[in-house]
C-alpha cells in the first residue's frame, strides 16, 4: 500500500532530479543494489556513479600509535547464489570465503551483513604485528552514512573481550565497559545494540551506549571453557553456548625418513546448548530444537538460514569453525570429497553429536566451489 | 497585510496561490529560501513556484516538527521522519523535488533513505515495476542489449 498508494497517476521516477540520484545511492550500501539500480533506466544509469562513494576514515582503537585510519569495508561474502544460468539446478550455494563470484552467472541474495576495517597500507600485515588491537568483530546500526553508530568487540595486549563504540565523525573511540564485562559478542537486533558477556549476561546499549543487563547467565553451569555467540533466528535473539574440552589425538609426522606419532592435545568443542531470550520474562530460556534452521556461528558474524533452501539438508544444526574436530573423523566415515572443510564443525542439536563438516555431504555440498566431480562446475 | 504580521513571521505562497504562514526559522530550514531572507531580496510575501498547497503544507509540516523537536530525543524525531515518508509515489515523488529545488537537506536525507530502503535488495525488474510502471514496455524495446544482461544477472 505505501508504495503504490496513487495508481491514478504514474510518476516519471526516471525523470528524477539529477542531484538526487548521488544522495539516493549514497543510501543504497552494496555493490549490489548500485548495480541493478544503474540496470533500472537509462537516465538512472547515466546519472551514477558505477562504484559507491568510499566510507569514510574510522579513527584507530588505539591511542598509542597513529598509523593511517581505518577504513570500514563491506565484506562481500555470505550471499547465497543459485545459479541461473543452469535453470535445471536448483541448488543454492554459500561462498566458502571472500570469493568474487561472476554475476552474469547468478542470481545472488544476501543474507547477511559483516563488516572488516580495511587499512591499505597495513593490509598485509597482521593487527598484532602492526601494534594496533584485533578487531574480532564489528557492527554497525544505521543506514544512514552520516549517523552510523558502529560497535567493535577487539583484544589488546592481555585484554580480551573489549567494547568500543564510535559514531561516525567521533575523533575517538569510546569504551563500554561494566564491572567485570568480558564481551564474548555483540549484535544489532531490533534496532538495538545487545551484547553477551563471558558468563552469559546479556546486556543491551541504551541510546547514551550504557550496558543495561537485561538477562542473568543461563543457569546450566558445569565449570568447562564456554564461548558466547548471538544470532538472530527467524526474529529471536539466540545465544550459542560453546563448551571446549581438552582433545587428545596423535600426531604423524616425519623425522629422519620414519614415521612418528605423538599424542598432543588440543581444545575442541564438545557439546552446545542455544538459548532464547525472553525479553518479558528477563531471562534466558534453553532451545531444545532450532526447527528446520541452520545456524552459521562464527566470531566475525553468525546468521542463521532455513534448511529448506537447501534440498537435502537438515536443520537443527549449528554449524561452526573448530580447527580440532577433524579429529572426530573416524576411518569408516565417508568423507565428502572436494573441498577444504575439515576444519569445520558440525553440531547437531537433536543428538548432542558434534562431527566435521567433511562427514556430513549433503550440508557440505552447499558451500561453494562445489567438488568438479558433482558437474556442476560452469 | 504584511504589516499586520507579527515580527519574525513569513508567508509562503504555492505555486496554486495559496499562502501559508510559518515563522521565519522555519522556513529558512529551506537553503532557497534562507539566501533570499539573507540578501534581502524577499518582501514578506515568498513566492515558491513549482510547488502546490498540498506539498508545501507538507514540506512545512516537516519543518515544524524538527524546528521544535531540537531537544526532542533523536528517536522520537526518527519515528516521525519514517512515518512522514511513508506516502504514495507520487507524493513521494513531488516531495523529492520540492525538498530538492528548495534545498531542504533534512527533508531530503529522509526522502532518500525511503526510497532506498524500497529498492534494496529487489530485483531490477521489481524496481522497474514498482517506480517505473507502464513506462517498462518502452525501455525494453529500446534498449534490449542492456535488458538481456540484467534479466539473466538478476531475474
Amino acid at each position: 500500500m505505501d508504495a503504490n498508494g496513487d495508481d491514478d497517476k504514474q510518476v516519471q521516477w526516471s525523470t528524477l532530479p539529477k542531484d538526487v540520484i548521488p544522495i539516493l545511492i549514497n543510501r543504497l550500501e552494496t555493490r549490489i543494489d548500485l548495480l541493478r539500480f544503474r540496470s533500472v533506466c537509462r537516465s538512472w544509469r547515466s546519472s551514477s556513479a558505477a562504484s559507491l562513494s568510499p566510507q569514510p576514515p574510522f579513527p584507530l582503537l588505539s591511542p598509542r600509535r597513529r598509523p593511517p585510519p581505518w577504513h570500514l569495508h563491506r565484506r562481500r561474502d555470505h550471499r547465497l547464489p543459485p545459479p541461473t544460468v543452469r535453470r535445471n539446478s536448483p541448488q543454492n550455494y554459500f561462498p566458502l570465503s571472500n570469493q568474487e563470484v561472476n554475476l552474469l552467472e547468478f542470481r545472488i541474495s544476501q543474507v547477511h551483513n559483516s563488516y572488516t576495517f580495511r587499512n591499505l597500507e597495513l593490509l598485509n600485515r597482521k593487527p598484532i604485528e602492526a601494534g594496533l588491537p584485533f578487531v574480532k568483530k564489528i557492527v554497525v546500526l544505521g543506514s544512514n552514512p552520516d549517523s552510523r553508530i558502529v560497535v567493535v568487540v577487539y583484544e589488546m595486549w592481555d585484554l580480551d573481550g573489549r567494547l568500543a563504540m564510535l559514531r561516525v565523525g567521533d575523533d575517538s573511540w569510546t569504551p563500554i565497559y561494566t564491572q567485570h564485562f568480558v564481551c564474548d559478542d555483540v549484535i544489532v537486533y531490533k534496532g538495538n545494540f545487545y551484547t553477551v558477556d563471558r558468563s552469559g549476561r546479556a546486556f543491551v546499549l541504551d541510546p547514551n551506549m550504557n550496558l543495561i543487563e537485561i538477562a542473568p547467565p543461563p543457569t546450566n553451569e558445569n565449570g568447562k571453557k564456554k564461548k558466547k555467540h548471538l544470532v538472530e533466528s527467524i526474529g529471536d535473539l539466540l545465544l550459542v553456548d560453546k563448551y571446549f574440552e581438552l582433545h587428545e589425538r596423535n600426531v604423524y609426522y616425519y623425522k629422519d625418513g620414519k614415521e612418528r606419532v605423538k599424542s598432543s592435545n588440543r581444545e575442541m568443542v564438545s557439546e552446545m546448548r542455544v538459548y532464547r531470550l525472553n525479553e518479558d520474562e528477563h531471562r534466558w530460556v534453553e532451545v531444545r530444537s532450532l526447527e528446520d534452521q541452520i545456524l552459521f556461528v562464527g566470531d566475525d558474524c553468525s546468521y542463521s538460514v532455513s534448511a529448506r533452501e537447501f534440498p537435502g539438508c537438515r536443520g537443527n544444526r549449528v554449524v561452526y569453525e573448530d580447527r580440532a574436530v577433524a579429529s572426530q573423523i573416524e576411518e569408516e566415515d565417508e568423507l565428502f570429497d572436494g573441498l577444504w572443510v575439515y576444519q569445520i564443525g558440525v553440531f547437531n542439536l537433536g543428538n548432542g553429536r558434534v562431527r566435521s563438516l567433511a562427514t556430513c555431504p549433503q550440508l557440505a555440498r552447499i558451500f561453494w566451489p562445489p567438488p568438479s566431480s558433482s558437474g556442476c562446475s560452469m | 497585510m504584511s504589516s499586520s504580521l507579527e515580527k519574525n513571521m513569513l508567508i509562503l505562497r504555492s505555486s496554486d496561490g495559496e499562502e501559508f504562514i510559518v515563522p521565519e526559522v522555519v522556513a529558512v530550514m529551506s537553503k532557497a529560501i534562507k539566501n533570499m531572507v539573507e540578501d534581502e531580496c524577499a518582501s514578506n510575501t515568498i513566492p515558491v513556484p513549482n510547488v502546490d498547497a498540498n506539498i508545501l503544507a507538507m514540506v512545512i509540516e516537516f519543518c515544524k516538527k524538527h524546528d521544535e523537536s531540537e531537544a526532542e530525543a533523536a528517536s522520537d524525531l526518527k519515528t516521525f521522519d519514517s512515518e512522514f515518508v511513508n506516502r504514495g509515489q507520487e507524493a513521494l515523488y513531488d516531495l523529492i523535488t520540492a525538498a530538492n529545488f528548495r534545498d531542504v537537506k533534512e527533508l531530503l536525507d529522509a526522502l532518500c533513505q525511503n526510497v532506498a530502503e524500497m529498492i534494496k535488495g529487489k530485483s531490477v525488474h521489481h524496481i522497474r515495476i514498482q517506480f517505473l510502471g507502464y513506462q517498462l514496455f518502452e525501455i525494453l524495446t529500446s534498449n534490449f542489449i542492456w535488458n538481456i544482461w540484467c534479466d539473466r544477472d538478476f531475474d
